[in-house]
């Protein structure tokens, strides 16, 4: 009876043992969890933040080019830069080194960068008065008996942070003397949920300049645009141990007009009408509408491609000898004659479902990939399925398109 | 059928419009919405500032009835990621160091010069209430060093275990009868002094004489 208590006492600790044992693993891994999360939460951030930073320089300097802060060139150490509360000194050698990019390309700022470590370093400074521990920068006259400032006569503080949902750039510039006096001071803000301007550095541009850029590639192509097509459709052979004759691939040339639907361009529809003219296979007309809705994004993206996803339906048709393809039966070399001489005329129309992929770039260029469903067509042994399996078969064509907007 | 299907591309079409607006996107969850900062804007503004989201007003219409914009904004850094405290601070800064800096002005004849310090629990965050405090008096054109004055070693011994609201108005002192401060310069200081509380205080120093501004 003991020796069973004893047992169950035994049991019961180590149980507890390794209970806690586990549950304290298990607030390790959750605590490296939110660890890794956070970690990776900031990198994304800091990923956006840099382009809005850099955006903030090029106004910064940009404004320099236009009203120097200096009468003549004059050296300037960059004291201090500050990033965000809670990013990494990784983010502080970017900037710096995008400001040190911008200056060197404008000379007309007349600020000139110059080297000085002992400036952000950590001083000592013992003189009768008393000793004073201090950044170099904010004791200069240290630094100047100490003969450790290279001739700047300036230094440049930049203090960035995040507020709210905008990025604010404070920066300013103080003597480098005994009264550490601010010479110029401009604090400028970024809306965060406009995209970054991606000035490029050797022409900047005012934000003004930059926004009517914007605007002007906005309203480029206006609510109404002009498609113009070239759009290649190939039927699915016939089945196989069928007696079809493949269908040719049809070539179009299409026109007709697309219609924004929503200001961000997420939703778009067109009518399309096309033709073909080779006299010896197939001449034909074709009516096609069209719904399309952006996948990237919920606006359209200037700088980026922009995938779209579309359906609509087709009218199209046929004649020539292609016509006869598009029939219950497999046509002999008699009809296929009759239809290429002019002799017999024969005409298909079929309707059909398309959808597809769309992926347009700058809002000019597009290419597209889809596929067709011709219910009518489908018991044509001169036409197959694209995608075939023992539960469905479907897609009795597919086709890419190259499209030009106007 | 006709009607309902009419009803139903009527309400896709509306719903394509209103597909951003956030109050549709509660299923992303209590952490989504609270990191936007929305606002409502009249429509001529909201284009301005989003011209590729907002189109421009239309005479016709803007006659008839106003329209207005709701502009949500993701906050830069989301929550949870610095303290709660902190956020408010920061998200509020130019309007908190504003009210101190215009009182400041308003009490200092014009050719005073301006030295500042902030005092936080955290030295970053003294560091930005300080950058942005000295950003603000040197835009609105006043005299503005970098530098900070100088306490005596004995001086700064006393004052740190007072508290801040106690130890400012004596460090004012001391800085004037030490020589520290002139006649002609006047000292910002800017403090949080409360724990709990996410409002900033400020105090300016005269001739030591120690004055609470807000």
């Amino acid at each position: 009876m003991k020796r069973g208590v004893m047992l169950a006492i035994v049991a019961v600790l180590m149980t507890s043992t390794v209970l806690s044992t586990t549950a304290t693993a298990q607030q390790r891994s959750d605590a490296d969890l939110q660890r890794s999360q956070v970690e990776a939460l900031r990198l994304q951030l800091a990923n956006s933040i840099h382009l809005k930073a850099f955006d903030l320089l090029d106004e910064l300097v940009y404004g320099w080019t236009k009203t120097p802060p200096f009468a003549v060139d004059t050296a300037v150490v960059v004291a201090d830069v500050v990033v965000p509360l809670g990013f990494g000194s990784g983010l502080e050698a970017l900037i710096e080194n995008h400001l040190a990019d911008l200056l060197l390309k404008h000379p007309e700022t007349r600020v000139r960068l110059a080297h000085c470590p002992s400036c952000a370093a950590l001083t000592v400074h013992s003189d009768s008065t008393g000793t004073v521990i201090s950044r170099g920068v904010d004791n200069p006259a240290a630094l100047g008996q100490a003969g450790k400032i290279t001739g700047a006569k300036q230094a440049l503080f930049l203090d960035f942070e995040a507020e709210g949902s905008a990025l604010v750039l404070r920066a300013r510039m103080t003597t480098l003397d005994d009264n550490l006096t601010i010479t110029m001071a401009r604090t400028l803000s970024s809306s965060t949920s406009s995209a970054a301007l991606l000035r490029s550095g050797d022409r900047l541009i005012s934000a003004d300049e930059a926004r009517e850029q914007y605007l002007d590639a906005l309203q480029g192509t206006g609510p109404v645009a002009i498609p113009v097509r070239l759009q290649l459709v190939q039927f699915a052979q016939p089945t196989e141990g069928g007696l079809g004759i493949p269908v040719p691939p049809l070539l179009w040339i299409q026109t007709g007009i697309e219609l924004h639907l929503s200001h961000a361009r997420d939703w778009s529809a067109n009518i399309i009408v096309g033709g073909i003219w080779i006299p010896q296979l197939y001449n034909g007309v074709m009516l096609e509408a069209r719904v399309n809705r952006l996948l990237t994004g919920t606006a359209v993206s200037l700088t980026q491609p922009n995938l779209y996803l579309f359906a609509g339906g087709v009218l199209t048709t046929v004649t020539g000898p292609t016509a006869l393809l598009m029939r219950d039966q497999v046509p002999g070399v008699a009809d296929l004659i009759a239809a290429a001489t002019g002799v017999a005329v024969q005409i298909t129309t079929y309707p059909a479902l398309t959808t597809g992929l769309d992926l347009r770039i700058g809002n000019r260029l597009g290419m597209t990939f889809f596929m067709q469903f011709t219910p009518t067509l489908g018991t044509s042994p001169n036409i197959g399925t694209w995608v075939n399996s023992d539960l469905i078969s479907f897609g009795n064509a597919i086709g890419g398109e190259v499209s030009l907007w106007f | 059928m006709d009607f309902a299907l009419l009803l139903l591309f009527s309400a896709l079409f509306g719903f394509s419009d209103h597909v951003n607006d956030p109050i549709h996107q509660g299923w992303k969850g209590r952490s989504h919405l609270r990191d936007l900062q929305c606002e409502r804007l009249p429509q001529a503004e909201a284009h301005r500032r989003h011209p590729g989201f907002v189109p421009p007003t239309d005479m016709r219409s803007q006659t008839q009835m106003q329209i207005d914009a709701l502009v949500c904004e993701r906050q830069v850094v989301s929550e949870g990621l610095r303290s709660a405290r902190d956020e408010a601070i920061l998200s509020q800064l130019d309007s908190e160091v504003a009210a101190i800096v215009s009182q400041a002005i308003a009490l200092s004849a014009d050719d005073t010069r301006f030295m500042v310090d902030a005092f936080y629990p955290s030295p970053q965050m003294a560091g930005k209430i300080r950058t942005a405090t000295l950003q603000e008096l040197a835009e609105a054109g006043r005299t503005t060093s970098t530098k900070m004055p100088l306490l005596a070693a004995a001086d700064i011994e006393i004052i740190q275990g007072l508290r801040v609201q106690d130890a400012l108005p004596i460090a004012c002192a001391r800085l004037f009868a030490e020589g520290n401060l002139a006649a002609d310069q006047a000292f910002v200081g800017v403090a949080l002094i409360r724990a709990e509380e996410t409002q900033l205080h400020g105090g300016l120093c005269q001739a030591g004489g120690w004055r609470w501004l807000r």
